[in-house]
């Protein structure tokens, strides 16, 4: 059945896109996550007519299709947990335009973020979102996590540079949502409905992104303090002051303490809690921006404040955020980065919490936090041949979910919910809303094959 | 068979630890050619471990794609874990050859050809007096392609060249041993020559030892582990009896395979002597600057340009990166002017350019195109390899530079 099936897609699209070869969908039963499974066929698509074929011939034979980006998931949305058609959208990562005068990028799924990025910069634009993993992610993979990173406390998430999509049904028909404009209030709002379905809804072969000015300048401050706390009221304090830093970053002791085992970013080890602060803007803006955060900084009771004073000061601020999930896996073989989201005035609550939940399974439970927009994510670091640490995984998990919900919080900001959090979404979401997203799933996809089992 | 057994269970072990974080696929040169998760670390080691536990039998696509790593260690630089990818396929392979004989198709080539520089050095001439009689146009059309690959082979190589000069030379610092690389023997002797000219300069008395045989990183990587082994074996002994004080070589790649000879045997007792031997390597640019001081030429170089192209072997291989670039920029009058992506392989790697022409041709291809952006006179390279795939390039893109090893253009300035 599955040759036939196999035989039919490549007869439509061409032999040397499709393999059934074992040692090929070995490579394709993975993503970040602990999970695994494997698919039945790897399609390699090219194009938008490539993509209706196949959904056409695994419609009528009811198989289940996942599109897979670049399978940086860390939920598990990319795994074939039922066998069937994995679609590799890396054969299409074209950007198509970017138009200048209405400041919009339209692009493949495939292409990588930082690769977009990179380019529309290079014409003095910016596409903001930062999901940590970008030089690795594809577009398409970031719209369908509606994925998002530090930058979200002053510029959002992918969600808010999406315009328009090109979607290809369950069916093999394509829908077109959105489009080139800023302002659309006819009808509901498709586009943001399919962002963030995790490819349950559809498969995207074009996206229409919003670009904005290049801010002409940014600067880095590192500020360090004694007490969490202290650290928390600053947030607050600074965001009162009316500055909204591009990026704020909270990192706890444990954090800082296994970062710089791992490479020398000049965090200190012994303060219970560091800052991270990006400020950009126009020269005199940042400026302005600065002075205030340092300010604020210090009537916070910072212990130091250290301003970047060059491009490389700057980078090597950063390098060790950027490094810290890298530092935490050279530290122990499994890191579960968990990804609970609070109101943001309840962020050090939520960090106190996360402090007790470690000393009571007695594990570490490094955490950095995206300070301006109460996403925390403890990182659970286990060896999994050490059967009680383990063990523990699940329990933690639960703990961490029960106090973010408590605070009226997510159980995920930003990873998304995949197989991992399937049983958590049940908790977290109400009788009707499940009922409600159920039908959605039902008008979009009757018979249940784009990647069956995800998101909720 | 044990000591590898040994090695392999360590290396699988140790690759549980890949994060599948993707961070590889950011600069696996063969994964940005084809996009396929089978061409890049984070896909090769799920491939590797399965096989090792027995989910996946070696049939005839596991083997190439086994083969297809060009073992040039960008992912291990980037990857969290620093999953040894490359070392962990050629362990594999070395396996497989021990227990099943030769599956991979170049033991012929290795064994008849490269393990002594006499037959490379034959085979290359016998390929040269077929190119003149034209009948390289017989061979079949895959060896064709292949053959193309190479430049033009000199006259005569520098070992036979060499017997014909005076060797005393007496009264100097230094007692450095040369070591002969094959492809430096065979096409590019000048190199040898300024590498001598320069050491001499440097105020070092040259011992080159004629009967040296190939590095063994060949037989290495394509898992010949004994041969690899004997192969170092008498290199080492060579070098011992011509009681030199350092070693020094103006190639890459054999500098890495030197330098890592500890690493080839498990006897303490062959360690031992290994490791004496290793720790008397240098690379030419790294003896250079850091042993004898840098010492140029005073002749200006006035109007000509040069760029640099990071050999894996000696940037990631080494940790030479910085003193090639010196000894450029110091040279009187020339202009040096930075590659960019110059540390992205050029698809040579070893016999990896003459297997799988199609992906090697498109990894070059992006470097070609980074050294038109230069528009640089020179393309200097460390190691003969790499050069001899520039040049390549230049052919088949048909560019106008030419490539040097940084030890010329110094050698020119003296
Ligand atoms: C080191 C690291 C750091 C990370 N940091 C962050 C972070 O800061 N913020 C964050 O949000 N995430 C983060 N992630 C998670 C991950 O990078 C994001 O979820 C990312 O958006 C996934 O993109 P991808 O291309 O890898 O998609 P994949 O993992 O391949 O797929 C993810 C989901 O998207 C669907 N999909 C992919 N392409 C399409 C398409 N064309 N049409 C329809 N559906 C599609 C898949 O079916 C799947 O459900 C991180 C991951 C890693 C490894
Ligand atoms: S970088 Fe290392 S850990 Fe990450 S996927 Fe590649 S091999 Fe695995
Ligand atoms: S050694 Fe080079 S070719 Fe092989 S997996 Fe690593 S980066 Fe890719």
């Amino acid at each position: 059945m599955i040759d036939n099936l196999a035989k039919e897609i490549a007869a439509r699209i061409g032999k040397s896109k499709v393999t059934t070869a074992p040692e090929d969908l070995v490579c394709y039963s993975y993503d970040c996550s602990m999970y695994s499974g494997k698919p039945d066929i790897v399609v390699r698509v090219e194009s938008k007519t490539d993509v209706i074929h196949v959904l056409k011939i695994a419609s009528q034979k009811q198989v289940p299709v996942i599109a897979r980006g670049a399978a940086t998931s860390n939920c598990g949305a990319v795994i074939p947990t039922n066998g069937g058609i994995i679609l590799d959208m890396l054969g299409m990562s074209k950007i198509i335009e970017i138009d200048m005068d209405n400041f919009i990028a339209v692009c493949e799924p495939g292409v990588i973020t930082a690769h977009l990025q990179a380019e529309v910069e290079k014409r003095g634009l910016f596409y903001p979102p930062d999901p940590q993993g970008l030089s690795m992610s594809t577009i398409g993979g970031n719209v369908a996590t509606g994925a998002g990173g530090p930058r979200a406390i002053k510029y959002g998430t992918t969600r808010d540079y999406i315009l328009g999509l090109e979607t290809v049904l369950a069916d093999g028909e394509v829908l077109k949502t959105g489009g080139k404009v800023v302002k659309d209030v006819s009808g509901y709002n498709l586009t943001q409905l399919l962002i963030g379905s995790e490819g349950t809804l559809g498969v995207f072969t074009e996206i229409i992104l919003k670009l904005i000015p290049l801010p002409e300048t940014k600067r880095t401050l590192l500020c360090i303090f004694n007490t969490l706390e202290d650290a928390s009221v600053a947030v607050t304090e600074i965001l009162h002051h009316k500055v909204i830093p591009s990026m704020m970053e909270l990192l706890d002791k444990t954090s800082t303490q296994l970062i710089q085992m791992y490479m020398d970013a000049g965090y200190p080890t012994d303060a219970e809690a560091i800052l991270l602060i990006e400020v950009d803007g126009s020269n005199e803006d940042v400026e302005d921006q600065v002075v205030i955060v340092k300010k604020v900084c210090e009537s916070c009771k910072a212990r130091s404040i250290k301003i970047a004073r060059t491009k490389e000061e700057e980078e090597a601020i950063w390098a060790g955020r950027k490094a810290g999930f890298a530092a935490l896996s050279a530290y122990k073989p499994v890191v579960i980065p968990e990804d609970a989201t609070v109101p943001r005035n309840l962020l050090p609550e939520m960090m106190r919490k996360v402090q007790d939940i470690a000393k009571k399974y007695d594990v570490l439970l490094p955490t950095f936090g995206h300070a301006g927009d109460g996403n925390v994510h403890p990182h659970i670091c286990i060896n999994p041949r050490h059967a009680d640490e383990l063990d523990k995984v699940n329990k933690i998990k639960e703990e961490i979910y029960r106090e973010a919900l408590n605070l009226g919080g997510t159980i995920t900001g930003e990873h998304g919910v995949g197989i991992v959090k399937k049983e958590l979404a049940k908790k977290q979401h109400s009788k009707r809303s499940l009922t409600i997203m159920t039908a959605i799933k039902k008008a979009f996809d009757p018979n249940n094959i784009l990647n069956p089992g995800k998101a909720f | 068979m044990e000591e590898i057994q040994k090695k392999l269970k360590e290396l699988y072990y140790q690759s549980d630890n890949c994060i599948r974080c993707g961070r590889c696929t950011t600069v696996c040169p063969t994964f940005a050619v084809t996009g396929k998760e089978s061409m890049v670390a984070r896909g090769r080691v799920r491939l590797a471990r399965e096989y090792v536990e027995g989910n996946l039998e070696l049939s005839n696509r596991l083997k190439l794609y086994f083969d297809l790593c060009l073992g040039c260690n960008a992912c291990l630089d980037i990857c969290p874990p620093r999953i040894k990818t490359a070392e962990l396929l050629n362990l594999i392979k070395t396996e497989i050859i021990q227990k099943n004989g030769s599956p991979f198709l170049d033991s012929m080539l290795l064994n008849m050809i490269i393990s002594r520089p006499e037959n490379f050095r034959r085979a290359m001439v016998l390929l040269d007096i077929s190119r003149k009689l034209g009948i390289n146009k017989l061979f079949p059309a895959t060896l064709k392609d292949k053959e193309k690959i190479l430049p033009v082979v000199p006259q005569k190589s520098f070992k036979e060249l060499y017997r014909h000069q005076s060797q005393r030379r007496t009264g100097k610092k230094h007692r450095v041993g040369y070591f002969t690389g094959c492809l430096t023997n065979t096409f590019y002797p000048e190199i040898a020559f300024d590498t001598i000219k320069v050491l001499e300069y440097h105020n070092c008395e040259v011992i080159i030892p004629m009967d040296t045989v190939c590095c063994g990183l060949p037989h290495r990587t394509m898992g010949y582990w004994h041969d690899s082994q004997r192969l170092a074996r008498k290199n080492i002994e060579l070098f011992l009896k011509s009681q030199v004080d350092y070693i020094v070589t103006d190639c890459g790649t054999c500098g890495y395979a030197l330098k890592n000879y500890t690493e080839h045997f498990t006897e303490p007792g062959d360690i031992k002597y290994a490791r004496f031997f290793s720790e008397r390597v240098f690379d030419i640019n790294e003896f250079l600057v850091n042993v004898t001081g840098l010492k140029v030429g005073n002749k200006l170089l006035n109007g000509c340009t040069a760029t640099y192209h990071e050999s894996c072997h000696l940037n990631r291989g080494q940790k030479i990166s910085l003193q090639p670039r010196e000894i450029l920029k110091a040279i009187p009058g020339l202009k040096y002017i930075e590659l960019p992506e110059a540390n992205w392989c050029c698809g040579a790697a070893g016999s990896f350019s003459f297997k799988h022409q199609d992906i090697a041709r498109k990894i070059l291809e992006k470097k070609i195109s980074n050294i038109g952006l230069t528009e640089a006179q020179y393309v200097t390279a460390g190691c003969p390899a790499c050069l001899i795939q520039l040049d390549f390039g230049r052919r088949i893109f048909a560019l106008e530079f030419q490539v040097k090893h940084p030890v010329q253009l110094l050698a020119e300035s003296i």
